[in-house]
Formats: C-alpha cells, structure tokens, sequence
C-alpha cells in the first residue's frame, strides 16, 4: 500500500509542471474571454466599405465605451493648415456576434488619443463590460493583453487577441510587444488580472523614434485624469488601486520577468555617439509606389552591453553606421554615471565593435553556459535608448531561442522571435536569470521586414574571439579576393575579371581561368565560393585550385582589405 | 550498551532527517525556479515535436538544371513518410526535396492535394523511391477544445532560415477561432494566433502547449514588411487539423486535379430575430441541379438553417459563417444525416443530401 501511494506522488510531481502550464493557459484564456465579449468595433456612420473604424471597450453595463481619438474618423479635409480630420456625427458601435447599436462621442480628447463613447437607446440593456485595472502598478516585463479589430478580421466574429510584455514605460506611454495592427487602435489593453490598463493608440509609424514597430498605448491613469470634470467621472472610472491578484500562474511567471530587467538592467548603457554635421542614418523601405526608397532612420542613442567591469564595453558594429567617423562617445548608464567612451575597434566580419571607459567597478553581467541553452527556452532582448535620461528599467522585450545556427566560422548567432529594433541592437540577449546569451544585432530589414519576430544575436563564444584583436586597436574586416565572374549556366565559375592588386591578382588568377577548389572545397557555383570567401578575413591565407586550359593549378592567395574598408 | 545503541541510531535518524529538509530559498529564487519549470515544459514540447517539422524545397527547370526557386515547411503526418503541407508550397514543382531535423534531405511526391483549400499530401521517399520509414510523426491535437489566450508554438522554414532542415520555433497565443480568410485559395474555419510566422512558414506546423498538431501554417495579414516582400505583423492563419482529417482519407486515394471541396449548392444570409440576435442561415439561392435542389425533399429559397447533422454530429448554424465554417471541412461525397431547417415558422428536418462539387458560382463568391 505504502509502495503504490509512493508511485502515486512520485506521478503526481513529474506532471505538476504540466499541469502548471495548463493552469497557466487557463488564466490567459480567461482573460481573453472577458476581454472579447467588451470589445467593440466603432464605425462612423458613413465611412466607407474597407475602412475598419477603430476598436473600443465596454467599461460600464450601461454602454460606455473608451476608444481611440479617431473613432469615427471618415476621412480628411483640405484646411488652410494641411489636411483635417473629417469625423461622422453618429457612431455605429458593432459587438461581438454582430449586434449593432447607434452612438455618439461624449468626448474626444487629442492629447491622450482617447474618447469616450455612448451607446443611444440602451435602456434597459446591461452590457458586457471590464473592470479598470491599476496601470500604474505595471512595471517593465507586465504581461500586456490586447483585444481588437486587427486588419477587420472582427467583421465576422470575435476580435483578435493578442499577448505581449510591456517592453517600455516611456514619457506617459505604455510600449507592448503584442501585435498592434490597422484597425487595432483603441482597442483595451488588460494586465495580467485582465483588469484594463489603457487604450491602444498606434503602431510605432516614426521611423526615427526608439519605437518604431511596437505597439503604443495610452496608460489609464493619465487618460482618466482628462475626464475627471464629467458627471459621470465616478461612476465610470473608479479607483482600481488596491485589488488582490485572483490568478496565479502567470503573475508569477511574471514577477521573474520584472526581475529579469532588474538583474540585468544595470548592464545594458546607452552610446550616445557624435558624428560629423549632417550625416543622417537612412534605411530602405518599400516605397509608395512599391519600389525601395531610402528613408530617414532612429538616430538617437544605442544600445551597449558592459562587458567587463575595467571598462570594455561591446554593441552592435550598425550601431556606428557605415563607416562615418565618430567625433566623440559617451557611455550613459541606466544608474545615471556617464563616461567618455573611446572606440577601440570594429569587427565587420562578426559584427560588433568594442568601446572602452574609464572605470573599474562597472556592474556586467554573468554568463549563460552556452552548452547548455535550449531551442524553445525564454529569452528577453534588452535594450537603452535612453541616453543621460534612464526611466530606471531597461528596453525589454520577451520570446523564446527559435534556432541556433552555424553559418561558418566566423558567423554563428542565435535567432529569437524576441521583438529587435534600432533600439535595443547592440543589446543583451539574456535567459531568466539575467544571464547573458548573446549580443544583439540587426537584421536585414529589406528582407525580413521590421518585428517580424527575426531576430539575431552573436553567441558570446564570437564575441570573446574578436575580442583580442579588438582591444590592441585593430580593426577587422571581410577577406578582399578581387574577381569578377561571368555567370555560367553550368553553375561554371569562371573568371571574367581581376581586381588589380587584389587577392586574387597578386596569386596570379587569371581571365578565364575556371575556380574548381578554394579553402579545401569543391567549388560547384560561384554562390558557394562567395560565401568561403566572405567567411575569411582580411590577412588570411588560402589555397586554391583553378583549371587554366588543361591545366590544374594550385595558387595561394593571401587575402586583403575591400576598397572601402 | 543496547541503549546506547538506540540513542545512537535515533541520532542518525536525526541527522538524516536534517540534511534531507530543503534549503531554505527566497522568494526571488522560488519565483525563478516556478518560471524555469514553465520554461522546461515548452523546451520539452519544442524538442518533442521540431523531428516533426520539415523543410520544402520546390525546384523548378532552368536550362537543363533543377533549382529551387520557392520552398515552405510541412509536418510529417505518419511515421511511414506522410507530409502535410499547403498547395501553394508544391505547386508548379518539377521537383519535391525535403530536409528534416537529423540533417537528410530527401525527395516527395505528391499524394493528393485539396488545392482550393491549400491543402497538399506528400510521400517522403528514398533515394531508391521507397517510402521512408520510422520517422517520428506528429500528435494530432484539435481546434474545437482551444481558446483565444492560449498558447502555441509555431515551427517552420521563415525565410529559409530552416534550410538546413532544423525548424525555426516561435511562441504565441490563440487570437482568434473560426475564421473565414477569402483569396485565391479559402481558409474556412481557420484559427488566427501571434506567434511569428513569415514567409517560409506556409505549409509547417502550429502546436498546442502538450505539442500536439493543431493546424498548418499558410497566411499572413501584414502591414508592411520589407521592400523585398511582407513579413510577420503578428496575424497568423492556420488551416484546422479537423479539415485536414476530413480531407486525408481521399488523398491517400489520390484523384486528378485534386480532391474538390464538398458543397450543397445554396447561397445563405445571417438572420437575426426582432431583438439583433442572430438564429440562423436564410437561404437566398439554390442553385438548379445542385445537392440542394435535387434531393428528395430540396431545400428553398427562404429556409432558415438551423441545424446541420454529419456523422452524427449536430451543429447549431447561427449565422453564415457558422454554416461556410461547417462546409468548408467536408469532401465531395460527404453524406449529411439531416438539415434542419425553419421554413415558414414550421420545423422541417430533410435528408438526403450528399455533398457535390462547388459549382463555378461558388467559387468565385469564395475568392
């Protein structure tokens, strides 16, 4: 008996995780349930087919609403100073399962992108609704909820639900990192008691602000603040301070979150970087007539991670653009010290570069055993645009290690769904105890778009490598092989062209000759050769094979520094 | 000395007691070490089911060669070399070539396909065109049991970034249920989610949170992306298992031109009663020749359908979503047990029908 009892316990510990994450599931899916039958859609009356209004939410049972400044917005007018917002008179407001209800705007207040909405002829209805919650009491790292009419996919249905972490509180704004899309706008932001913490304003559209890409939310507590001389003031925004947390898997879960960026915070400073007059960081984009266009990019502080306490500091090698001179650099640290910050070097090739401060006691940050990290585990990206003005908590943002890759051998780095931006590369890569996995770098955003859930680290496996050549002032850069090559059918590759004084030139590679081997490898297109020849540096030696008529030769080449480099 | 020797046992006992008690920990580390134990559970359903998750490389001619011009992910469906994956992912190919977790690369041919519905069956096969065996196929899960909230996992090929046959991972939730995407191929009853998925993912898998398969991969609503193409704005769709179930059976038998979509024949709008709520699908058209028109008792213009039984299941139709969402998970040839409709205040429950091919009407409402 007492052996069969045993078994039972011994079961009963081994699915408690499970079970966990199941209870878990259940109080995120019951936030979301309360939060989809309060969402509303609201259209102006007259707007036209394909316009998908703005979102809102129920938070009194006599058909109040809290939405976005645009409810209603039908379209712009020609005025003396530009183009004005045109809103319909009347309000149609469309719940869940289709049922529509006339509405009017009882205020529209601009500076908190907010309204106040209500339903007409709704005596005698009693409304789904939420309860407030104390948007105050969020904290870096909160579970941030969102319900609302994302691309008017609620047309036929249910809003759409999506989840996030507040990644930054920022001058009177709440930053998420759940998906914030056209039609989601004034749609409830919920905290993890599905209490409502604010209305969602706007996708990041300022290519030039820290938050380009992430979702922007109005917090509750500075919206009420703009209805307090209403009659109805304290029937409809009551004082949410004080409730007792009902759930309890995911505050928990949360509460590690918070201490994720307390843990790691300290270490993550901000570059800010002086360069010449008039030199502007630029990014493509697909412009309105579908063709790349060059636009005008965040150009503020960056993001850093101290590397060790005698001052070595590392970030992203993009961070100092192309290869514009930086005049002068300060380190600002999120504990309010800032120091002179000289470069040392640039990796091109692994893609960071190193500072140096004068300091023996900056707080870094320990290490993630590499060995050990796992497919699937948390991860949290974090990041300082803040410059000499730290709100106190880092930049951060939450997902899991979607993949390691292996590139080649200068090139590994680590891929998270975790959101990455201009604001936080150059950051930390760290696991939930606020270790350090990786340093955080750009992606290709011509290719891969802006949070799309691609993001990239360099392991620090990389970073220690680079290191030594870094810290005696040098800098490193691609290997520079100089040929053309003619592109063949076959996959041939063939030489059209050699660069004078190049690689490739001073090995003696001529016109015509055929590439069979270069660095030990069978060469079967000239894709396969770019990639061997990126993948050294500048000073390394390799040996090569080429067909010349009916010949094999074998040639060495030492390789040297691009045009540009 | 007999006693002594109880002491000194009672004092071992003691002292083992001691030691075994747990040292104490704070609250900052019990915290952590909850969060871990969340952290391992996903690890664990992420290296369960990436085996599953393969990548798909659709290789066109050029010249005299065969490329790989366009690819996608897929999800292995039997343990003997059955991959889902979605129509646009194979289509046009001269070639199939798959990669899989443990780093082979082999060749598929196509089984069956449903390519109204972007649903293809693949046979993963060995160099001497045999069918592999003894992979590790995934746990069906379904969509019905699921909520909006809760979380899945995404594995696929975005980007290409899977090339090497190891599935990239992503985490979400649940956004939406029921979902009717129009286009050139029509999602019904589909689930929306945030996890990231971008182009590449078409075709891979999304998991439930016990890593059980709940749909394929196979669109996006975005706002932007790059100038190259879009990308991931947080608006996922997933074809439902429970379609792909309905549709199996026949793709293993295969059919030229693919498995066609089961229809009735009919055009319906939402009803509401006098107080807004909806109470079912009215019939505005029933297309001559049609299931709906032919059978032995054929439904009207003006029925209200309440209430479709197959396979001894009833679903309650609210509205006409609720009816597409319903048809769209059954093949030609699905036999319904009944339809119950109201046609002039009275409660009628017909028979007889069996699901055609959609007419070239229906399609096109479809797009």
């Amino acid at each position: 008996m007492r052996r069969l009892l045993l078994a039972g316990a011994l079961l009963a510990a081994a699915s408690c995780p499970a079970a966990a994450v199941t209870e878990l599931d259940k109080e995120f899916a019951g936030a979301a349930a309360q939060l989809e039958v309060a969402t509303v859609n609201v259209l102006g009356v007259g707007s036209g087919e394909g316009n998908p209004g703005s979102s809102g939410i129920l938070i009194h049972p006599d058909g109040w609403i809290l939405s976005d400044a645009d409810a209603g917005l039908i379209g712009f007018q020609n005025g003396p100073k530009g183009p004005k917002k045109v809103y319909a008179p009347k309000l149609e407001v469309r719940l869940p399962g289709g049922k529509s209800f006339k509405a009017s705007v009882v205020r529209r207040n601009l500076a908190t992108d907010s309204s106040l909405i209500r339903i007409e002829e709704a005596a005698g209805m009693v409304f789904p609704f939420l309860r407030l919650g104390d948007s105050q009491a969020l904290r870096v790292g909160s579970w941030s909820m969102l319900c609302g009419n994302a691309f008017g996919l609620s047309k036929e249905g249910k809003p759409s639900v999506s989840l996030g972490v507040v990644a930054a509180l920022h001058e009177g704004r709440i930053v998420t990192s759940a998906a914030v899309n056209p039609g989601s706008n004034g749609g409830p932001c919920v905290d993890v008691e599905g209490g409502l913490v604010g209305i969602v304003s706007s996708w990041g559209v300022d290519r030039t602000s820290p938050w380009f890409g992430m979702g922007l939310i109005t917090p509750l507590h500075i919206l009420r603040e703009k209805y307090k001389d209403l009659p109805d003031f304290a029937k409809l925004f009551p004082d949410p301070r004080g409730l007792a947390p009902k759930t309890r898997w995911a505050p928990s879960l949360q509460e590690a979150f918070h201490a994720v960026g307390r843990k790691a915070g300290p270490a993550v400073g901000s570059l800010i970087l002086t360069r010449e007059a008039g030199v502007t960081k630029t990014e493509i984009t697909k412009g309105p007539d579908g063709k790349p266009q060059q636009v005008p990019a965040y150009g503020g502080p960056v993001s850093a991670v101290v590397w060790s306490a005698d001052g070595y500091v590392v970030t992203a090698v993009d961070n100092l653009w192309a290869r514009e001179k930086i005049l002068s650099a300060v380190l600002a640290l999120p504990d309010g010290r800032t120091f002179p910050a000289v470069l040392k070097g640039r990796d091109q090739v692994r893609g960071l570069a190193l500072f140096k401060v004068e300091a023996q006691d900056l707080p870094c940050l320990e290490h993630a055993d590499a060995g050990k990290l796992q497919v699937g585990q948390f991860v949290f990206a974090l990041g300082n645009p803040y410059g000499t003005q730290p709100p106190g908590d880092p930049f951060l943002t939450f997902g899991m290690l979607s993949a390691t890759h292996q590139l080649d051998k200068n090139h590994d780095a680590f891929q998270t769904d975790a959101a990455m931006n201009d604001a936080n590369m150059g950051g930390a890569l760290v696991d939930l105890r606020g270790r350090l996995i990786g340093l955080n770098i750009p992606v290709n955003t011509a290719q891969f778009g802006r949070n799309s859930g691609i993001g990239f680290s360099i392991p620090l496996s990389k970073i220690e490598e680079a290191l030594p050549r870094l810290k005696e002032g040098k800098n490193v850069v691609p290997g520079f092989f100089g040929i053309n090559v003619q592109p063949d059918p076959s996959g041939k590759v063939v030489i059209a062209g050699v660069v004078p004084g190049g690689g490739a030139d001073k090995a003696g590679v001529a016109v015509g000759d055929v590439v069979v081997e270069f660095a030990g490898q069978a060469i079967q297109n000239f894709d396969q050769l770019r990639a061997l020849i990126v993948s050294q540096l500048a000073g390394d030696e390799v040996v090569l094979k080429v067909v010349r008529g009916e010949q094999e030769l074998e040639l060495k080449a030492l390789l040297g520094e691009g045009p540009g480099a | 000395m007999r006693l002594h020797r109880l002491i000194s046992w009672a004092g071992i006992l003691a002292a083992a007691t001691t030691l075994a008690e747990p040292p104490a920990i704070s609250p900052e580390e019990r915290i952590l070490r909850e969060a871990e134990s969340f952290q391992e559970q996903i690890v664990r359903v992420v290296s369960t089911v990436r085996p599953s998750s393969v990548t798909i490389f659709n290789l066109v001619k050029q010249g005299n060669a065969l490329v790989a011009r366009s690819g996608g992910s897929g999800v292995i469906l039997s343990t003997d070399g059955h991959v889902l994956t979605n129509e646009h992912v194979i289509k046009d190919a001269a070639k199939l070539e798959v990669a899989m977790l443990d780093g082979r690369k082999v060749t598929a041919t196509v089984e069956g396909h449903v390519p109204e519905y972007d649903i293809a069956l693949l046979q993963l096969r060995d160099d001497k065109g045999k069918p592999l065996t003894g992979l590790k196929a995934a746990a069906l899960g379904n969509t019905t049991g699921m909520k909006s909230g809760d979380w899945v996992i995404a594995t696929g090929n975005p980007f290409f970034l899977g090339a090497s046959g190891r599935a990239v991972v992503t985490l979400g939730v649940v956004s939406g249920l029921n979902r009717i995407v129009p286009g050139e191929f029509f999602y019904g009853n589909c689930l929306q989610h945030d996890a990231e998925i971008n182009p590449g993912n078409s075709g891979g898998p999304l998991w439930d949170d016990q890593g059980r398969l709940v749909g394929i991969n196979g669109k996006i609503s975005s706002r932007g992306g790059g100038s190259v193409g879009p990308s991931s704005s947080g608006v996922g769709f997933t074809i439902p298992v429970e379609q792909v179930q309905n549709y199996y059976k026949q793709m293993l038998l295969g059919a030229a031109g693919g498995i066609q979509p089961g229809d009735l024949g009919i055009t319906v709008e939402t009803v509401r009663d006098d107080k807004g709520k909806e109470i079912g699908a009215k019939i505005t058209e029933v297309r001559a020749g049609s299931p709906a028109a032919t059978g032995k008792s054929p439904l009207q213009v003006g029925d209200v359908i309440e209430c479709v039984s197959l396979k001894f299941q009833s679903t309650t139709i609210r509205n006409a979503t609720d009816y597409t969402n319903l048809l769209s998970l059954w093949p030609v040839g699905t036999k319904l047990d009944s339809i119950q409709v109201r046609r002039e205040k009275a409660l009628r429950v017909l028979t007889g029908f069996v699901l055609a091919a959609a007419s070239k009407e229906t399609k096109e409402a479809k797009k």
